[in-house]
Formats: structure tokens, C-alpha cells, sequence
């Protein structure tokens, strides 16, 4: 019990007064009349004084209602709350004092209203009921308060759909405001809504995806088991794509559409359900963006004209445009590989590129985030001599086959060719190179090995017959055979490879390779009788590799000798190059990376290359260059041996594959005549290819808190900014009209503009960006979501729990939780805290007064002595 | 006069029983007596008037006096002041923006040249002035935020014209629709309310729509306000640097620093082409003179590219022009903020070399068996625990990755389970989930090919929530506990082809920024509010002002500071005890063209107000405010008479 006017109660002098005037005029008025009158008295001056009782006193200044009016309360809510929020008003009205106004209603949704000097609640008719920014409502009841302190108190459910509203909290508490909060407990309403459209980010032209649109269905109530028939619609932008008659069981219920991105660009869809019983049509429907873009534009690059005839037209059906280049012109600048999204190296030797070349290969995928797909044969990996070069480094195998329980012991046989011609006029000669280059390839040969040199001009000479490195004629001795070879006539290929593949053939070892240097043209040029030999030899398992030593050499039938061969053709420019291949044939003769054998891959691990194949389906392969993963890659196929087969990684900002048996001849023979030969290899080159959004320009739209900001990051390559441009954006609006804005620069490289999007749904931006003649395009999409308001299950599950908010404020503001309740009904709710309608017992004492007077009038009267006296 | 309890008049009754009590006759006492002689001369009553005739005497007066006043105080009387004629009532809103500080040429008496605030500012002294006896004012001023400077009356001139006085204008934007609300509920109740807006003109759009149809901003107006506009400010040219910004280039030297590409934008809103000089100050020491020609309503662009090691760029020209303040332009290059990072690891080859790209992270490693131990646990920002747990978490970031299986007090952690057999599944169904402000943490991530094989089912606790799953197997979780940020890496990264994904770093990075302080933005637009997170240890956070004034913020996970509304270089310090633990600068810059631009504005129309929820009109508000209770003077008057007619009737 307090007094609110104590000083009033030195009124009670006064009673003294009445007792001395009594006795002084003789006590004319009976004792009686006396006390009566004394109380009475007494009585007024304690009504006076107010005292009220109460848990506490209300705090000085005045007081702020925060009323949620967001329609996530339903409209049965939305009134139960004003008649509360008007009625707490009205308790806290009554105990004011003075003109100093003691409560004002802040009415909130998305946006916070309040009554101005109207009394009715038209105001609210400004409000915008489709969110609940409660931040914003502490905010601007911290700002009334701000001068003369006081409390709020707030009526909510506490599902806000902005953030902040703990800072706004902490705010209000540095402020020494307490929040009282009231927690209203959502009611279950029924409801249809679009609780999930799950798109892919982008999709190619011409490609076919599923869609799938999760509709929620909630019944009025929770026994409620019915379901709820309605229709299902999707549009692309204004066309109607599709629609189905559905029932919708309690829960989320989840439908699939297909769509085909037919035009490249922002496409534009919407998802909508109508049925019944709802309460809310805004969370009818969800939109959707999804970037299409052209088909891929990929470089076959071949190591030999038409190795890749069949790969190319397999993937052109799957909508990828290819460019087929022979080996030699692929670009060395990456400007001009910029038009591809990735390559694919068919079968390339190394020596078919220059150091540019690789060096652009690599750089491509590492900076430039491209996509590479490296296949096998016999003229790639370890047999195309990568080991050492940006191509191994690119790849994610290293070129060494992996180690064998048991080393196959080598037989090389080199053949050259002393003919005249290979003696120069001036310098080192050719002839003098390839002597090196033999005397070179023992010193790579082990002990177990078996080499074997023949010269030849127009007749044959063993220079070295077959004999192992270890035994027979030291390695010195071998070496000084093949320097002191003297040169000779003219030039007999046929004869040559006749004599020393058939010795060749002879020798035990288990790997038998022959490398053949000429300079010349053969007299004898009947290619059956070539092809005839190295078939034979070729059924003995005899490899056989061509160099040929400058122009003037028969490149075309050295060329396809080692075809016929199983080998590798080089060709030496300069006598210097000579010794170098010949170096590297008899290292890959050495380390013997060729698998052969039919096999079938069987899959490491599960992985998207993979996606929709089982490996049963895969046709079986019958050879590959055996390579050894690096640490970081992932394995997908392997062969029987564990050795990779298919392997993929991340390098740089790109991806590169390794395939290692061929894309067709030799070793997957079957595959181009497999049905699903293009969609696996579409799969292959598309899981390298860069996202679709990447490029120049990056166009992304932000959403702020009364819009988005379109922000375009124009950058060239190597990070350089594209300053000073003309940019320029075309919205297009989910009603299919669109609007041009200019994005003024606002940062190096960065455009940029604040937009207000006037409604819900699917927006599609293109951006065009000009300067010094040049253009540059980039698009978007973005879609205006449906509020969080019409989303109960968006609003709870990122958030805290509405009432373990409103406790929050609460508790960091030095507040109460005044009490839980259902929506309360219009006007049959009541207070229901004493905190708020403290007791004040005036009008009792005042009436109490009152009747004392009354009383003490009868009494002097007689009034009572008549009715004794009857 | 209205009654607050009507029915309180009930009490009135009283009136006609005291008149009852006044009709019947008068009743003695009896008292027996010896002889009745010396009454007999009295004058009789007549037969059958004793009940009829009232005896209209001064003591019924008072009797029914005090019996009414006492009626009528129950009934709770109340004054309306409209019923009285009333008192004005004002709600005057004063922008407060950049650009009402230019100069005018508007002379107020005593102050020689004014600037455009000065003169709403006599404006509203005047109002102040002229406030009668019946009169309020509430004073709102509006800025980038909208604040109730003060209300009162006559008696709270002082406190009204002080509030005034402290005015200064600064800050981008005019925040009229948060103004506009304040107004209107300082008015609520006040019959005779008025709004006034006192401004330049230099508003948002308050247009529905822009020039090209698409909305770029909203209405401000959301109420029905009563509103009066008056526009201060003549027809005046201004010239201004309304962009400068930096963009790190990539490589860095010896020493780490890395160059910067600079733009600047100068814009002339002036109908005459003018041409100056800008000059490009790093460490104020002069980089770069450039002359530039505006033309008229034009701007001119330029571009820099700035050595490594600047660490505070400033660019200015002489604009000759009425508000000099946005004539020049600040940046600060340095904002990276170290993070000290502990890794407690066996194996932390994969995550030191994710850590070691993220610009300003330095790395200690030590193995889980040396963490009780380490001196370092106290220091570091980041504590990154590979494969254990510790006893309790340590304060600032801690990011757990593979948690050991076990029933910890802070975590309950299941059997490793492989996702291998679910993967061919899942892996499409792999989606971040929604999570509120750490939303960004998976934007344009592909996550797609990412395979997580051996994953720990981690029950997932209060304090955190679920960021990443694969079906209802938690793969990331956040939250905080206390003075900790913590993150929970569900999986086994050793197990998961992620660490060679082009995610990895990024997702790495993105994670160390979300539980480690913010570092402070390059620059600001004066009245731009600044996000803070400062360090965990951090026990005060101070705003160090251009002038010289050092403002504390209350210590909280995230701070939202708004006071920078004047240009200038600011500096924020956190400090742990004495230790200063970071001290950064931020630059704010006055150049924007809603301000810059201070030519003459039309006054703005209500373009309408937004559709909304209708409300029967039978909803009433509380009755007016504008009332005063009267019961205790009724009270006091009744006692009054109570004393009135004691010594009536004894005199």
C-alpha cells in the first residue's frame, strides 16, 4: 500500500480542529455526530492522499503499447489485440495525473503506425499487416520515450520478420526502458501454401529438368486428417507451362514438374496452388529463377586429324559445340581460348605442343577456372611423354605408373639410319645426334635389360647385336660400338625394320620396343609390305616408335609406321631434339605404363561423374596408360589393378579429368557404338565446365531492408577493374513489363543501384556494360519472396521461438512476462495483471465519506432517535 | 467536463435523502423536567405542516453542498482542454540532414550569415517563443534516423530551446516517415494537433515511382498527418566528391601490403560547367594532382591505382561552393583485422593451408595433448579443434571439427556413421538451410560434389542451430554459448573429398569471418549506422570523434553505432582491461548526391496512404489525453464545506 499524494494527508490536522471547536462551543452536537463527523473527515483526507495497492509502483513518465497487428495473428487475433492493447491504455490512463499523456498505442507490422490525434483507429488503415518489425516498434518507442524515460509494453506473437530486434532490445535497456511483453500464442488457422519450388540454379538450352513445388497443407485443426483437394498451375513467365488437380494430405506434399530451357537468358517461373479451405492467398504462390545458358563451346583438341571424330559428334548431339583443332594451332594466348568453357585433349602427345601451348593449356584451367578432360592412348599420359611438363601438373595422375610387384625386363632395339644425308655439311651432324641419342638410351637400361643397335643405309649393320646391359660387352664397350658407327649410302627402311624387328622378336624379354631414326625417304615405299611387318611384329607384343630428323624425312610413312607400331612418331627439327626423344622413348620403354588386356572399370567411389550410370553399363575397355593418382584427386574408376582409370580434381579455379584408355581405338573399341556413349562423355566435360555465371561480369542482387541493391563487380582478367563504363540494367517485373535503369559506378569494377521491387515474384535482370567499344553482358535472376509473415514455418525455424523472444526482451530489459493468452476475442478480454491496474481505493473512502455524512445528517436530525422513540 | 465513471453519480441519491432528512421534523432528545412553564409562549407548529414545508436554511445548503461535490468527485470529473478552447499542440520536425548545413544568404539578426539549419532553428525558436499557456511542442528532429529531441510547454522553454541549440546537421537521408510517426504519437489524443516540417527540401524520392516506373524508395508517408512543410534554403550551386572507393588489387609485396585501385566521382549540381583540381593525399602526403572540368548537372569520373602501404587515402578539391564539407573525401586502406588462430590439431595439413590464405590470420598449431597446457588458449580469437573437445569453451571463436564421440558437457556426440551408401541419394538433397544472419555463409558455394563419408550424428543443442544437413543428419551447426562463437563441423574432413573442392577455402573463410570480430568498413556515408562485433575479450569499445570526444559503447555481442553523423576519420579502440586488443579507423564522408544536390525543392505532396487492413470505425482509442482529472478538487471543496458547516453550526 502506497499513498500517491502523501502530503495530502496533513489534512488530518484538521481533525483536532473539529474536536476543539466541539468542546469550545459547549458540545452542542452529540458525541456521536462528533465521531461520525470525524470519520467522515478522515476518511476524505485518506481519499485524498490516493493509496493504492499494488506489486509495485508505476514508474514515472509515460507508457508505450506496442500492439502486433501483422497478419501471421489472423484478423480474430489482430482485433483481440487492439481491444487489449486499447483497454491497457485505458488502465494506464486511469492512473495518470496532470495533462502529461500516460500511454500511446503504437500499432506495428512491416511498418509502425500510430493513431495521431484521431480518436477511432483509422490509422490503421495505413498499416501494412504483411510483416512484423518489432525492431522498428522498440525503436520508435525508444525514441518517444527517449526524453522522459518510461516503459513499454508489448503485445505480440514474437515472430518478427526483421533482424535486429535484440539490438533494438539492448538498445532499449542502455536507454534504462523496461519492456514488459505479453505473449500471445499463434492460433492454428487452416492453410494452403507453397512451402518450397526447388529449381536448379541453371540449366543449358535444350536441357530437361525436374521441378519440384512442396505445398503445405495445414487443417484447421490438428485432429483434422482430410485432405484438401486443389490445383497445381506453373507458369514460365505469363505462358502456363502446366497444371495438375492434386489432394493435398496434412503436411507437405511434394510435386514434380518438368521444365526445358529453350531460350537462353533469366528464366522466369511461378508456382501457384489454389484450394480450400485457406486463410491466407498471398502464400499461394512461389516464383523461381533460373539462369539458361547457351550450350558449352568446348575445343577438341587432336593428336592426330580425326581421333576425335567420334567424341565430337557424340557430344554435339548432347548439345555441346565443339571446335576441333589439330594439336599444333591450339592458341598459346589465353585471350583467345576465352570463348571456350573447356577442352578436350584427344590422344595429344607432348611433342605435339610447344611450352606456350602447354603453359595456356595449364592457366586456362588454374586461372581461369576452364574445364580440361585429358583422355588416353598411345601418345598421352606417360606414353606422350607428359611427366615433367605443365600437362602433369594440370592433371590429377602423375605420369610414373605405379610400382609392380615385379619389373618387366626391356628389350630396345634402335634403328639408324647412317645414310649420307644424315651427315651435315657444317656442325654437329644428325648422324653424330644419333649416336648420342643411342648412346644416351643405354645409361636408362638396367642390368636385366636387352638392347640391341642396327645401322642402316641401303644394307644393315648390327652395331650392337642384342645383348644384355649387364652381360656381354660392357656398357662402355656398347657405347664405343656406337660411336665409332661410320656412316654410309643411301636409305632402306623396309630392310632395316625387316632385320631388326624379326632379331627383335627374338629376344626373351617381355617388354620388346624398337625406335627407328631416319632423315631420309626409302627407296622401297610399299606400305603393305610395311604394314604386313609390323603386324607380325605387332602379334609378338613389338612396339615400335618413328623419329623423324627433318623436313626432308618421309614424315607421313614414319608417321603412320608408328601407328601401325603401337608407338609414338616425333618429329626432330634439329639434330638436337634427336637425342632427347630418343631418350624419352627408351624411358617409356622402360617404365611400360601401356596396360592391355580387356577389363571391365569398376567404380572407386560413388561421384556426379558417375551420376545415373551403374558400371555394369559401361562397356568393357581393353587398355590404358597406367598412371599414379596424386594425393588430392578423387578416384572414380579404376581398373582391375586399382590403377585409374577415370580420376578428377579440383586445380586452381578449374577441374580437370584424366581418362586413360582412349576415347575409341584402340583400347575402347565398343564404346563409340554405345548408346549412351555421348551422354557419358556430356557428363564427363560438363562436370569440368565452369559455372555458368562466371565471366566478366558478376551481377548479384542484395537484399536490403526496403529492397535490394542491384550491384554489378566488373573485372577483367587477372582481377584488373573495368572502371569508367556505361552500365546499364533491364528489369524485367514478374508481370512481364520491364524498366531500364542506369548503374552508376560507385568502386573500382563495381555498379551499383538501390531498386524498390513494387511485388512478389520472379525478377530477371540483364546487365549490359559498354566501354571502348567493347560489350560486355551479364544477367540475373531474383525473386521477391512471399513475406515470412505468410510463412509460420520460415518465421520459426531461423529464429528464436516467439515466446522465448518476447521472454528475452524481457529479461534483458528488466521487463515482465505480464502473462500468456490465447487472441483474446473483441471485448471480452480483461486486464489480467495487477502491475498494470494497480488498486487505487479512493472512490471506496470517498464513498465511504460520503455515507458517513449522510449518516451523521440523520443522527443530528433525530432520524434515528424517532425511530427509537416509536 | 466529461465523467470517467458516469455511474459514480449513483452517489447523488444521497441529495434527496438528506432532503428527506431535512423534511421530517426535528427530533430532541426527551428529557423529563420538573414543569413545562416557561416553554409555554413558544409558537406551535401547525398540525400537518411538519413534513411538508422545507426549511431552506444555509445548514441544508451545506448539507446538500457536501453531499454533491462528494457525488460528483465518484463520478471521476474530468476537464477536456478542446472543450476549453484548447492549446495548440505542435509536433515540429526539424531535418537535421548534411544538407542543411549549407550556407544561405538568408541574414538572421545577431548571427550575420546563416546556413539553412540556422534558419529552421529560428524558425522554431520562434514557435518555442510563442507557445501560450494551454500549448505543447514536441521538437523531432530528423536526420538519418529520426529523434524526439524534448516535448513541453511553456514551462519547459529552457529545456526546449537547449534541446535546439545542440542541433547540428550531418547525416545522409532525412528519415521524414520514422519523424512522422514520433509526431503523430506525440500528438496522439491532442484534438488541435499539428505537424510542421521544417526542411531544405532535400528528401528522399517521395515519389511512388521514379522516372523509369520502378519504385526506388517508399512513400514516407504512412500516416494521415496533419502536415505543414516549410522550406528553408535558397537556390544555391554545390559541387561535390560523391564517390571514393578502393578495391585491393591482388599480389601483395615483400612486407604483404598490396596496392589498391582507387575511384573517385565528382559531381557538379550547378547550371555552370566549373573546373578544378583534385588532389590525392595517401598519409597525407600528395600522390596525385588531376584537373577536371565539370560541366553543368555533370560529373567527372577518375580512377588511381595506389602504391602498396597507403594507409589512409584522402582526396579534395576546391569546390568554391556552399557546403564545403562534402568538397573532400576519406578512406582508410588498412581494415584486415588480425586474427589470432590456435589449431589444435594431429594432423592440420589441409586446414593450415585453408587458414593461411585468409588475409590477417596467424597461425599457431599445437596437438590436442599440449591444449590444456598452452598459454595460447587465453589469446587466441579463433581456437580451431581437430578431432577433440575441450572441457569448456574457450572465449572467442572455436570452430569443432570432428568431434570425438562421447557424452561431453558440451556436446553429445554419436557413432561415426557413413554417408557413402547415401550418397548417390542425397547429394542432390544436400542444401544449406535458412539461417537467419549466417545466410551468406553458402551463397554461390557448390556443394554439390562434395562427398561428407564419415560424419558424427552430434545432438544438436539449444544454443545452436542446424546450417547444413544431409537428410536429418546435421552437418554444420552454429550458435552461441556465453562469451563463445562456436561452429560444429559434424563430419570427418580427412574423410571428405571437401578439402579439394574449390569450396573448401571459401567456405573456410567464410566460417573464420562469421565467428571472428568484423573488421571496420574502408568508409562510411555520415549518418550510415556501423555494425560492430568486436572481440569477445573486448570489455569497453570506444568511438574516438574527429573533434576529440570519445563516446563508450555498452559491451555487447553486436553493436549498432549511429553517431557518425559528422565527417571526419573516426577511430573505435577495444580495449580488455588497459590492453588495447584492436584499434581500427573508419572514414566518414559528407559527398552523396541526395544531399549534395541543395538546390530548391518543391514541396512534397501526400501521394496517398498504403493500403491496409480496414478497421471498423466503432474502434475507439482511450479517450483524449488532453483531460484533467477533477475528483480531488471536488474532494477538497467538500471538506471544505464539511469545516464550514462545523463552525456553522457551532458559532
Amino acid at each position: 500500500m502506497i499513498f500517491r499524494n502523501p502530503q495530502l494527508l496533513a489534512l488530518l490536522l484538521l481533525l483536532p480542529i473539529f474536536v476543539v471547536v466541539w468542546r469550545w462551543r459547549g458540545m452542542r452536537l452529540t458525541l456521536a455526530a462528533l465521531a461520525l463527523r470525524l470519520s467522515a473527515v478522515g476518511l476524505l483526507v485518506l481519499a485524498l492522499a490516493d493509496p493504492t495497492l499494488g506489486r509495485e509502483a508505476p514508474p514515472p513518465g509515460p507508457l508505450v503499447i506496442l500492439a502486433d497487428q501483422s497478419d501471421s495473428l489472423t484478423e480474430e487475433g489482430k482485433a483481440g489485440l487492439r481491444a487489449e492493447a486499447v483497454r491497457l491504455a485505458q488502465a494506464a490512463g486511469a492512473t495518470s495525473e496532470g495533462s502529461t499523456p500516460r500511454a500511446t498505442i503504437l500499432w506495428f507490422g512491416a511498418n509502425v503506425v500510430t493513431s495521431g490525434e484521431s480518436s477511432d483507429l483509422s490509422a490503421l488503415a495505413t498499416l501494412d499487416p504483411a510483416g512484423s518489425d518489432l525492431a522498428g516498434a522498440l525503436r520508435t518507442a525508444r525514441e518517444l520515450l527517449a526524453p522522459t524515460g518510461g516503459r513499454i509494453v508489448l503485445l505480440s506473437d514474437g515472430i518478427p520478420t526483421t533482424d535486429d530486434v535484440l539490438v533494438e532490445t539492448q538498445r532499449a535497456a542502455d536507454a534504462g526502458l523496461t519492456v514488459d511483453v505479453w505473449p500471445v500464442e499463434p492460433i492454428q488457422t487452416p492453410e494452403i501454401r507453397i512451402a518450397g519450388f526447388e529449381t536448379p540454379r541453371s540449366l543449358r538450352v535444350n536441357e530437361d529438368y525436374p521441378v519440384q513445388i512442396i505445398v503445405a497443407h495445414t487443417p484447421a485443426s490438428q485432429s483434422e486428417n482430410a485432405t484438401a483437394p486443389a490445383t497445381l498451375r506453373i507458369w514460365e513467365g505469363e505462358r502456363l507451362l502446366d497444371e495438375q488437380q492434386v489432394a493435398l494430405a496434412p503436411g507437405d506434399n511434394t510435386f514434380s514438374f518438368r521444365v526445358n530451357a529453350s531460350v537462353p537468358g533469366i528464366m522466369r517461373l511461378r508456382a501457384e496452388v489454389t484450394g480450400a479451405p485457406d486463410t491466407f492467398a498471398r502464400n499461394n504462390s512461389a516464383a523461381a529463377t533460373i539462369r539458361v545458358v547457351p550450350p558449352p563451346r568446348v575445343l577438341l583438341v587432336e593428336g592426330r586429324p580425326g581421333n576425335g571424330r567420334d567424341l565430337s559428334r557424340a557430344l554435339q548431339r548432347e548439345d555441346i559445340q565443339i571446335q576441333s583443332l589439330p594439336a599444333e594451332r591450339l592458341p598459346t594466348r589465353l585471350s583467345e581460348l576465352d570463348r571456350f568453357d573447356g577442352m578436350v585433349l584427344i590422344d595429344v602427345p607432348v611433342s605435339a605442343f610447344s611450352l606456350d601451348q602447354m603453359t595456356s593449356v595449364r592457366e586456362f584451367v588454374r586461372s581461369e577456372g576452364r574445364g580440361l578432360v585429358v583422355t588416353g592412348g598411345r601418345n598421352s599420359f606417360g606414353l606422350g611423354a607428359y611427366k615433367d611438363t605443365p600437362l602433369e601438373q594440370v592433371l590429377p595422375v602423375q605420369m610414373d605408373p605405379p610400382p609392380r610387384p615385379q619389373r618387366p625386363d626391356i628389350a630396345l632395339l634402335l634403328i639408324i639410319d647412317r645414310s649420307a644425308s644424315m651427315t651435315a655439311a657444317y656442325g654437329i651432324s644428325k648422324f653424330d645426334m644419333a649416336k648420342e641419342a643411342a648412346i644416351l638410351s643405354t645409361e636408362t637400361l638396367q642390368d636385366e635389360d636387352r638392347i640391341g643397335v642396327l645401322a642402316f643405309d641401303t644394307g644393315q649393320e648390327w652395331t650392337v647385336p642384342f645383348q644384355s646391359v649387364g652381360q656381354g660387352l660392357s656398357l662402355e664397350q656398347i657405347q664405343d660400338a656406337i660411336a665409332q658407327l661410320p656412316s654410309g649410302g643411301g636409305t632402306d627402311i623396309f630392310g632395316a625394320l625387316f632385320m631388326g624387328l624379326n632379331d627383335l622378336a627374338r629376344q626373351p624379354s617381355s617388354v620388346r620396343h624398337a625406335v627407328l631414326l631416319t632423315d631420309g625417304r626409302s627407296f622401297s615405299n610399299d606400305r603393305l609390305a610395311y604394314q604386313q611387318l609390323i603386324a607380325a611384329a605387332r602379334e609378338r607384343q613389338i612396339t615400335l616408335s618413328t623419329i623423324a630428323i627433318g623436313q626432308d624425312s618421309d614424315i607421313e610413312l614414319l608417321d603412320v609406321l608408328a601407328q601401325w607400331g603401337g608407338g609414338r612418331y616425333y618429329f626432330a627439327a634439329v639434330p638436337a631434339d634427336i637425342p632427347r626423344l630418343t631418350l624419352l622413348e627408351s624411358e617409356i620403354a622402360r617404365s611400360d605404363p601401356t596396360v592391355e588386356g580387356r577389363f571391365n572399370a569398376d567404380v572407386a567411389t560413388p561421384h556426379p561423374l558417375m551420376r545415373d550410370f551403374a558400371p555394369s553399363e559401361l562397356p568393357a575397355l581393353e587398355g590404358y596408360v597406367a598412371t599414379t593418382p596424386k594425393e588430392t584427386a578423387e578416384i572414380v574408376l579404376h581398373s582391375a589393378s586399382e590403377d585409374p582409370v577415370l580420376s578428377a580434381w579440383q586445380y586452381g579455379l578449374g577441374r580437370a579429368v584424366a581418362w586413360t584408355p582412349s576415347v575409341a581405338e584402340p583400347w575402347a573399341q565398343a564404346w563409340p557404338t554405345w548408346d549412351a556413349y555421348g551422354r557419358f562423355w556430356a557428363q564427363m566435360v560438363r562436370y569440368t565446365l565452369p559455372e555458368s555465371d562466371a565471366g566478366p561480369l558478376q551481377v548479384r542482387l542484395i537484399p536490403q531492408r526496403d529492397g535490394v541493391r542491384l550491384m554489378v563487380d566488373a573485372l577483367q582478367v587477372g582481377g584488373v577493374p573495368l572502371d569508367l563504363a556505361d552500365a546499364s540494367a533491364r528489369v524485367i517485373l514478374p508481370d512481364g513489363t520491364q524498366r531500364d535503369v542506369r548503374l552508376p559506378q560507385v568502386a573500382p569494377g563495381r555498379y551499383a543501384r538501390d531498386l524498390v521491387l513494387p511485388t512478389d515474384g520472379a525478377y530477371a535482370v540483364a546487365v549490359a556494360l559498354g566501354r571502348d567499344g567493347e560489350q560486355y553482358e551479364a544477367g540475373a535472376g531474383y525473386v521477391q519472396a512471399v513475406p515470412a509473415e505468410y510463412h509460420p514455418a520460415v518465421a520459426e525455424g531461423g529464429r528464436l521461438q516467439g515466446r522465448a523472444l518476447l521472454q528475452t526482451i524481457a529479461q534483458m530489459t528488466g521487463g515482465q512476462v505480464l502473462g500468456s493468452m490465447s487472441p483474446p476475442l473483441p471485448g471480452v478480454g480483461d486486464m489480467r495483471d495487477s502491475a498494470l491496474a494497480a488498486q487505487r481505493f479512493w472512490p471506496w473512502l470517498l464513498g465511504a465519506a460520503l455515507a458517513l455524512w449522510v449518516i451523521e445528517i440523520a443522527v443530528r436530525r433525530g432520524a434515528f432517535l424517532v425511530a427509537r422513540d416509536r | 467536463m466529461t465523467f470517467l465513471v458516469p455511474l459514480g453519480l449513483l452517489a447523488l441519491l444521497a441529495l434527496p435523502i438528506i432532503l428527506w432528512l431535512h423534511l421530517l421534523r426535528e427530533r430532541r432528545k426527551r428529557v423529563v423536567v420538573p414543569s413545562l412553564l416557561h416553554w409555554q409562549n413558544l409558537p406551535r407548529p401547525r398540525e400537518g405542516q411538519k413534513r411538508r414545508r422545507l426549511p431552506l436554511t444555509l445548514l441544508l445548503l451545506l448539507h446538500l453542498l457536501a453531499a454533491a461535490l462528494l457525488g460528483v468527485a465518484l463520478a471521476q470529473p474530468q476537464w477536456l482542454g478542446g472543450l476549453l478552447g484548447g492549446g495548440r499542440h505542435i509536433a515540429l520536425i526539424i531535418d537535421t540532414s548534411t544538407s542543411m548545413g549549407a550556407g544561405d544568404s538568408a541574414i538572421i539578426p545577431g548571427q550575420g550569415n546563416s546556413t539553412r539549419l540556422d534558419q529552421a532553428r529560428a524558425h522554431a525558436r520562434s514557435v518555442i517563443n510563442g507557445l501560450g499557456g494551454r500549448d505543447s511542442i514536441a521538437l523531432i528532429a530528423a536526420g538519418s534516423q529520426a529523434h524526439l529531441l524534448a516535448t513541453g510547454d511553456v514551462d519547459n522553454r529552457a529545456s526546449l530551446l537547449a534541446a535546439l541549440d545542440a542541433l547540428q546537421a550531418g547525416g545522409t537521408g532525412t528519415d521524414i516517415a520514422g519523424a512522422l510517426t514520433l509526431a503523430q504519437a506525440a500528438l496522439e489524443g491532442y484534438r488541435a494537433g499539428r505537424v510542421e516540417i521544417v526542411t531544405d527540401g532535400a528528401l528522399p524520392a517521395l515519389s511512388a515511382t521514379s522516372e523509369n516506373g520502378l519504385p526506388e524508395t517508399i512513400s514516407v508517408f504512412n500516416s494521415n498527418a496533419n502536415v505543414e512543410w516549410t522550406i528553408v534554403g535558397d537556390e544555391r550551386d554545390n559541387r561535390a566528391l560523391v564517390a571514393l572507393a578502393a578495391r585491393p588489387r591482388g599480389g601483395s609485396d615483400a612486407q604483404g601490403r598490396t596496392a589498391a585501385d582507387v575511384y573517385a566521382r565528382v559531381a557538379n549540381y550547378g547550371s555552370s560547367a566549373f573546373a578544378t583540381d583534385v588532389r590525392l593525399f595517401g598519409d597525407d602526403q600528395l600522390i596525385d594532382t588531376r584537373q577536371i572540368n565539370l560541366p553543368a548537372e555533370g560529373e567527372s569520373e577518375l580512377t588511381w591505382e595506389v602504391p602498396p602501404g597507403v594507409r589512409v587515402l584522402r582526396a579534395e578539391f576546391d569546390g568554391r561552393d556552399t557546403l564545403p564539407i562534402d568538397d573532400q573525401a576519406s578512406l582508410s586502406l588498412t581494415q584486415t583485422r588480425p586474427i589470432a588462430t590456435l589449431l589444435v590439431s594431429a594432423d592440420p595439413g589441409p586446414l593450415e593451408r585453408a587458414l593461411n590464405a585468409i588475409p590477417g590470420t596467424s597461425i599457431v598449431v599445437i596437438d590436442p595433448g599440449e591444449y590444456a597446457s598452452s598459454s595460447l588458449a587465453a589469446r587466441a580469437d579463433l581456437t580451431i579443434f581437430d578431432g577433440m573437445l575441450p572441457s569448456r569453451w574457450p572465449t572467442g571463436g572455436v570452430l569443432v571439427i570432428n568431434p570425438p564421440e562421447g557424452n561431453s558437457p558440451l556436446l553429445t556426440v554419436g557413432n561415426a556413421l557413413s554417408l557413402v551408401a547415401l550418397e548417390r541419394v542425397q547429394s542432390q538433397q544436400l542444401a544449406p538451410l535458412p539461417t537467419g544472419t549466417s545466410g551468406s555463409l553458402f551463397d554461390g558455394l557448390n556443394v554439390d560434389s562434395v562427398s561428407f563419408d564419415l560424419v558424427h550424428r552430434v545432438e544438436v543443442p539449444s544454443w545452436a542451430t542446424v546450417q547444413l544437413a544431409a537428410g536429418d543428419v546435421p552437418l554444420i551447426l552454429r550458435g552461441r554459448v556465453n562469451q563463445s562463437e562456436v561452429a560444429i563441423w559434424t563430419f570427418v574432413l580427412g574423410e571428405s573429398n571437401l578439402p579439394e573442392r574449390l569450396a573448401f577455402p571459401l567456405l573456410m573463410a567464410r566460417t573464420v569471418r562469421d565467428l571472428t570480430p568484423m573488421p571496420l568498413p574502408m568508409a562510411l556515408l555520415a549518418g550510415e549506422a556501423l555494425t560492430l562485433r568486436p572481440g569477445q575479450r573486448a570489455e569497453t569499445v570506444e568511438v574516438l570523434h574527429p573533434d576529440g570526444q570519445v563516446q563508450h559503447l555498452v559491451i555487447s555481442p553486436t553493436l549498432q553505432f549511429e553517431g557518425f553523423t559528422q565527417p571526419g576519420m573516426y577511430t573505435v579502440t577495444e580495449r580488455a582491461g588497459s590492453d588495447i586488443i584492436y584499434e581500427g579507423r573508419v572514414a566518414v564522408n559528407a559527398g552523396a548526391p541526395l544531399e549534395s544536390d541543395v538546390r530548391a525543392r518543391p514541396v512534397p505532396t501526400d501521394p496517398g496512404s498504403n493500403p491496409g487492413s480496414s478497421v471498423a470505425a466503432a474502434e475507439q482509442l482511450p479517450a483524449s489525453r488532453e483531460r484533467q482529472p477533477l475528483w480531488a478538487w471536488f474532494a477538497l471543496a467538500a471538506l471544505a464545506v464539511m469545516v464550514i458547516e462545523w463552525v456553522y453550526v457551532h458559532r
